[in-house]
């Protein structure tokens, strides 16, 4: 049974009114592609871009027609247009952001009470609106990770799962790097910029889709990574490069590994296994074969529980497909660093041999 | 005869040859259960009641009944007390006849000890670091729009 909610259909149109109005001017627009589906972002003026656009620069492109999605992005300050709530009490702001009564089959709506940003998305038009409270006060990970609830709502119309992990790899194909914070992703992922052979798709957030053939692949996103300022000493060559090294010390570090290293980003890549890295004491790295039952849960909770709460269990199927599909490892990630990147090559050409 | 069954919408589980990995959307805590805690969970999932489950195991296994309905009852206490099955009333009849039938074949020689596997006491381990994703926002106000911001601070950002 479909659900009609006209408070939501109502609301979206009204937050379009809302841009049109902010967007006096002639706004400004910028195509990025994710895989072959080309997107449109629509700026009400030019306050909003350098705040969004560097991490997702590498996927920048030239003006297409045929969009399949078109996000609407605006601020207050610069544009001195309120976007109002409507008639709103405390208990209308639930989990994740979701606001009741602005949600339904055709759109989904969240609120981030600690960055100020809205995210809605209407399911029928492909359309997404992004206002910002106060771009002033955006914390680094949203301007490491911008749109992530709309990318995920509109992912799954195209197959598209919004995913928790990290993803490098070689010309042989992708590893998948899954684990909680603080088990090595960012630091494996970001170790791959120093070896030869090695190639950049995303540090935190990515799409798993499938190919045509039914390989697993994944898509670029952003190309931020992001480590913890105590760690990121480790990594001085690393640090300079990072977008607010002068910023308070509890905010992670931000790199936009496109601003430094544009020929290591890759925008997708056929996936041949997931990685479990496990941070050890000792200097040499190694590897051993896990079981999927293993790489499932080191994948899943972590992806799953930050979405917003869409359609969970389909997500949770996916996974489960992904897990079954790809060989899993640990990984025993070492000190001496380059050990880690050298690792990753040896269970890709592991993964290629057993075919 | 009260037998269990999954705690939907909240939960989900995706059992695997190795481990059944268990999801509560609810409270964010997610788990894993092994060794004969899988054949337990696969016989919950059939509407087994705790009686049925431990009668069954112990055709599988070379163990008594008295310490299989232990641990039968340890391990649904468990699930219970972590939400992630409830209680159901089931007509015996139906469920004893469809429950005994799938086990029954599997296991020609019940009477056989040799035949029989080594048991393992169920592993259920609980997992609670997603806990913190799923709260709900701290108490906040509201500016003038109708958002809301967390308490002490003002539309910039600053300590109020």
């Amino acid at each position: 049974m479909e659900i009609i909610n006209n408070n939501a259909q109502s609301f979206f149109l009204k937050a379009y009114d809302t841009f049109l109005k902010a967007s006096k001017k002639k706004p400004i627009e910028i195509f990025i592609k994710v895989g072959n589906y080309s997107i449109k972002l629509v700026f009400a003026n030019k306050t909003l871009i350098p705040y969004f656009l560097p991490a997702i620069k590498h996927l920048e492109c030239q003006p297409e027609v045929n969009l399949k999605l078109t996000i609407y992005l605006w601020d207050t300050p610069s544009t001195d247009v309120p976007m109002s709530a409507g008639k709103l009490g405390n208990n209308d702001f639930l989990r994740h952001g979701l606001i009741e009564g602005y949600n339904s089959s055709d759109i989904s709506t969240t609120y981030n009470m600690d960055s100020g940003i809205l995210s809605s998305y209407n399911y029928k038009s492909k359309e997404g609106i992004y206002w910002i409270r106060n771009p002033k006060i955006l914390p680094s990970y949203e301007k490491a990770a911008p749109f992530r609830n709309i990318f995920y709502w509109w992912g799954q119309s195209y197959g598209l799962q919004f995913s928790h992990a990290a993803v490098v790899g070689t010309k042989d194909g992708g590893v998948v790097l899954v684990g909680k914070g603080g088990s090595g992703k960012s630091t494996s992922a970001l170790l791959s910029l120093d070896h030869p052979d090695m190639v950049y798709l995303s540090d935190d957030y990515l799409f798993i889709g499938t190919r045509k053939d039914g390989t697993p692949c994944a898509y670029s996103i952003y190309n931020s990574a992001k480590l913890h300022t105590d760690h990121a000493q480790s990594f001085p060559n690393l640090l300079k490069h990072s977008v607010n090294k002068d910023e308070e010390i509890k905010e992670k570090r931000v790199f936009f590994v496109y601003g430094f290293h544009k020929e290591k980003v890759q925008k997708s890549i056929d996936l041949k296994a997931i990685v479990l890295p496990k941070i050890t004491g000792i200097s040499q790295t190694t590897y051993s074969k896990t079981t999927s039952s293993h790489a499932f849960r080191a994948l899943v909770p972590s992806s799953i529980f930050q979405l917003p709460e869409a359609d969970r269990i389909r997500t949770f199927q996916i996974f489960g497909k992904l897990v079954r599909t790809l060989p899993a490892y640990d990984l025993y990630a070492g000190t001496r660093f380059s050990g880690i990147p050298d690792t990753l090559v040896k269970i890709l050409k592991e993964c290629m041999n057993d075919k | 005869m009260q037998v269990f069954t999954i705690n939907e919408p909240i939960v989900v589980y995706e059992l695997f040859e190795d481990e059944v990995v268990i999801i509560n959307f609810d409270n964010g805590n997610y788990f894993s259960l092994r060794k004969s805690g899988i054949d337990i969970w696969k016989m919950i999932l059939k509407g087994e009641s705790v009686k049925e489950i431990s009668e069954n195991l112990e055709r599988m296994y070379a163990s008594d009944l008295l310490t299989l309905t232990e641990e039968v009852s340890d391990i649904v206490g468990l699930l219970e007390k972590e939400n992630l099955i409830r209680r159901i009333d089931k007509s015996s009849g139906e469920k004893r006849r469809n429950g005994q039938e799938d086990f029954i074949k599997s296991s020609d020689d019940t009477t056989d000890i040799n035949k029989k596997q080594v048991f393992e006491k169920p592993l259920f381990e609980k997992f609670t670091e997603m806990e913190d994703l799923l709260l709900v926002d701290p108490i906040h106000e509201v500016d003038e729009n109708g958002w809301p911001y967390i308490n002490g601070t003002d539309n910039d950002g600053n300590n109020q």
